[in-house]
């Protein structure tokens, strides 16, 4: 009986558990697995696998990150152009010249250099890159987030478990999925959290009344749709409520970093976010994306390209010393992903490379995943992938994995449709140690 | 026998529990033929979707579902995607019997194409199971590209994370811990689930209202000590106090205690915890002094000494006796932007 108690999460023992204990133990905020799991809330079989992973930071390239003036430098080629490579702390990885930085981390990062996509516009390339569901017009899909939320549960139960950070937040959703497992976005990091504070003049007292109305209004309404839309709805403004009380509010502010660790991300939004990134992952937030833009570079690829490869350099450097440093990058995965790479071959006219689904390069860092390695290989030109190809739903089933999320599990639409958390993706489980 | 509905709950409930209890008899029932009783359920209802690779009329490779082949002693030993699917003598662990006992309606059932398996025929798969999963002389296909199976009993062995192979190895001979004591720990607020599924073994972390947890709080997991292996305790007020229970949890492979008031005293009382992988004890008041009590931790693989009173001089005796161990001290930022206009550019837009 003990033994089922805890081993919660197979079908049998779960229904043996409800039978027995679950009115027992009901201690809801100290158990949230066997709370979620008496609630109901997790659907019968979600058995979580074992997981070397327990938060992300998922950095997201945002217009398609040119893989050859980043990751995957083809030098002494063409079309590698004016951008030079550079040898990195691990033998036979090398980086481009705008990564002095990163040269000196590659020992905690895996590279993929084979990845490819079906995609090859923005819209629908974010959509596949975060879901991993091409996108049709009769469905929205959840983003991995909102799957990791919905399956695993937050660790922090006053903090949303799922964050967004930056300017343009495409792609992160909670899909068809409640709406309680929506990216929390955040404009501005340095912002912090916006309208989380009473407004001024209002009370304590007033502000519970408030409350209470409105619950007196949606009651009957509640009571006739009973159901889960309806509940996650009433659901947010419990949970805003908790987090405006939290005192793990603290989490969203960045005064209490120094100076010099501020400067060191970098004083823009993405470094800026990223920071904030690391704090919500201290306070158990599970999953946060920070989005850097801007990397759709079809004019002049090598001007941008020296000046968005050095900031993320900085910043992405200045993480993962961090995250290792606190002890952090052991269970947090640190992700690079972006929608499709660049042309190889230079555009003359504009000096730029288009969009080319057929190969680029993402990395993954920490959380379990080897260091040091680079996975894939591209041709010489950088035109086609010669070894190991990763689709994007392998991709996110690379995460899932790391995360314990069972990949064949499914939920349904509410239309009545099942889907996956990687869509069919197979983990490269070659990435882990 | 199951049905989606919830009034019929307890009487499902009522037949699976008595699946497992009232027929206690599985050492004197006659012994399951595989070839003759479960073979024929496999061929029958599973190999078509997790049997040989098969063409389409348009001569495209179907796919195996779930990356799971049954059709051999190999495969089925090897599991699929998500992992193993048997665990000898273990149904309940074995997602080859759980999967076919879903309520009809669970877009989990297997088979996912018609009817359930009838009780009797999962009555012989978990009869199977439960009396070792024996093959008999059956090997089914032996395909050359069948990697190397364990036959491990846990569904976690072919895991070659480092990390779950040791959380599975600890966690193998461990008796769960008992309804009361895990309710007395509950008490301690803090967030305890397992350390991997299925497993004896706990995690507990203290993550919201940090500054709210005290001593008092982990002493009330004494009654589950044995079991902790990963303990949270980051930025709480615990001291010294503290680290006497948690020196007696012997399982423990990872123990965070970031920004804690814990000093070279508190520090000694955790030389027994020769399991420890992973020690963080970055903002704390710790010093050279207190390292020495962990010369005695052979397995440690990350220590955290980031902003405490350790120098690198300190490091050197410990890294000595530990050659293993790596020590993390100070960030590596030392590429930090100067303000010369080396560092970082400003941004155009």
């Amino acid at each position: 009986m003990d033994k089922n108690l805890l081993n919660g999460l197979d079908e049998v023992s779960r229904r043996n558990f409800l039978a027995t204990s679950a009115k027992s133990l009901l201690g809801m905020s100290a158990m949230p697995l066997f709370a979620r799991l008496a609630s109901g809330q997790t659907t019968p079989g979600a058995g979580l696998m074992p997981a070397t992973a327990r938060n992300v930071i998922y950095l997201y390239m945002s217009g398609g990150m040119s893989q050859l003036d980043t990751f995957d430098p083809k030098p002494g080629e063409e079309n590698q152009g004016p951008v030079k490579a550079i040898p990195t702390n691990v033998p036979g990885v090398q980086v481009s010249e705008h990564f002095p930085n990163m040269a000196r981390h590659m020992d905690k990062v895996a590279v993929l250099n084979s990845m490819r996509t079906t995609q090859g516009a923005h819209a629908q390339g974010k959509y596949f890159m975060h879901t991993s569901y091409e996108m049709r017009a009769t469905i929205r899909h959840p983003s991995l987030g909102a799957w990791l939320n919905r399956i695993d549960g937050p660790s922090n139960p006053t903090l949303p478990g799922h964050v967004a950070i930056g300017n343009e937040l495409y792609g992160a959703s909670s899909g068809f999925l409640e709406s309680n497992f929506s990216p929390l976005p955040i404009g501005d990091p340095e912002a912090g959290l916006q309208n989380s504070t009473l407004v001024k003049g209002l009370t304590e007292e007033r502000f519970h009344d408030r409350l209470s109305r409105i619950q007196k209004l949606n009651a009957a309404f509640v009571k006739k749709y009973d159901q889960k839309n309806v509940r996650a709805y009433s659901d947010i403004y419990d949970q805003a409520v908790s987090l405006m009380k939290s005192v793990d509010l603290k989490a969203f502010d960045l005064k209490p970093e120094s100076e010099a660790l501020r400067e060191a991300y970098g004083k823009d939004r993405f470094g800026q976010g990223c920071l904030l990134a690391r704090r919500l992952i201290e306070h158990g937030v599970r999953y946060v994306e920070v989005v850097s833009d801007g990397w759709d570079t079809h004019n002049q690829n090598f001007d941008e390209l020296a000046q968005k490869g050095p900031a993320l350099d900085q910043t992405l450097a200045t993480l993962l010393a961090d995250l290792s440093s606190r002890g952090l990058l052991e269970e947090t995965l640190v992700v690079v992903a972006t929608e499709f790479g660049r042309t190889p071959r230079i555009t003359q006219d504009r000096v730029g490379r288009d969009h080319f689904p057929q190969a680029f390069s993402c990395l993954l860092a920490g959380g379990g995943i080897q260091g040091g390695v680079k996975y894939g290989r591209t041709s010489n030109t950088g035109e086609e992938i010669t070894k190991s190809p990763v689709s994007v739903p392998d991709f996110n089933a690379t995460i899932a994995y790391a995360l314990g999320l069972p990949l064949d599990h499914i939920l349904m639409s509410p239309s009545g449709r099942p889907f996956t958390v990687a869509h069919k993706g197979r983990p490269v489980k070659a990435l882990f140690s | 026998m199951f049905t989606p509905s919830r009034t019929n709950t307890s009487v499902a409930l009522a037949l699976m529990l008595s699946a497992f209890f009232v027929f206690p008899d599985r050492g004197r029932a006659q012994k399951i033929d595989f070839r003759n009783q479960v073979l024929p359920i496999l061929k029958s209802r599973c190999f078509e979707c997790h049997g040989a690779p098969t063409k389409t009329s348009a001569g495209r490779k179907k796919r195996v579902k779930g990356g799971l082949r049954l059709d051999g002693k190999g495969w089925i030993l090897l599991g699929g995607d998500g992992g193993k699917v048997l665990s000898p003598q273990d149904a309940k662990r074995s997602s080859l019997y759980t999967r076919t006992v879903l309520d009809r309606e669970d877009p989990d059932i297997m088979p996912a194409k018609g009817k359930p398996l009838s009780s009797k025929e999962t009555g012989l798969l978990r009869q199977w199971i439960e009396q070792g999963a024996d093959f008999g002389a059956w090997k089914g296909d032996t395909g050359a590209e069948i990697p190397k199976a364990s036959s491990g009993k846990n569904s976690t062995k072919n895991d070659s994370r480092e990390l779950i192979q040791l959380l599975d190895k600890l966690g193998a001979k461990l008796p769960f811990p008992e309804q009361k004591a895990l309710i007395g720990a509950r008490d301690s607020m803090g967030r305890i689930v397992p350390a991997i599924p299925g497993s004896p073994l706990l995690r507990v972390d203290f993550i919201s209202k940090e500054n709210k947890i005290q001593d008092v709080n982990v002493e009330k997991l004494a009654s589950v000590k044995g079991n902790i292996t990963q303990l949270g305790l980051g930025r709480t007020r615990i001291t010294d106090e503290s680290l006497k229970v948690i020196g007696k949890m012997s399982r423990l492979t990872r123990l965070d205690l970031n920004n804690t008031e814990i000093s070279d005293a508190g520090v000694a009382h955790l030389s027994p915890l020769t399991e420890l992988r992973y020690l963080n004890l970055y903002g704390t008041s710790v010093t050279n002094q207190g390292l020495s009590a962990l010369s005695s931790l052979s397995n440690l693989r990350s220590l955290y000494l980031f902003e405490t009173q350790v120098t690198d001089e300190g490091t050197k005796q410990l890294q000595t006796k530990l050659p293993g161990l790596k020590i993390h001290l100070k960030p590596d930022l030392s590429s930090l932007p100067t303000g010369d206009g080396q560092g970082r550019r400003r941004r155009r837009r």
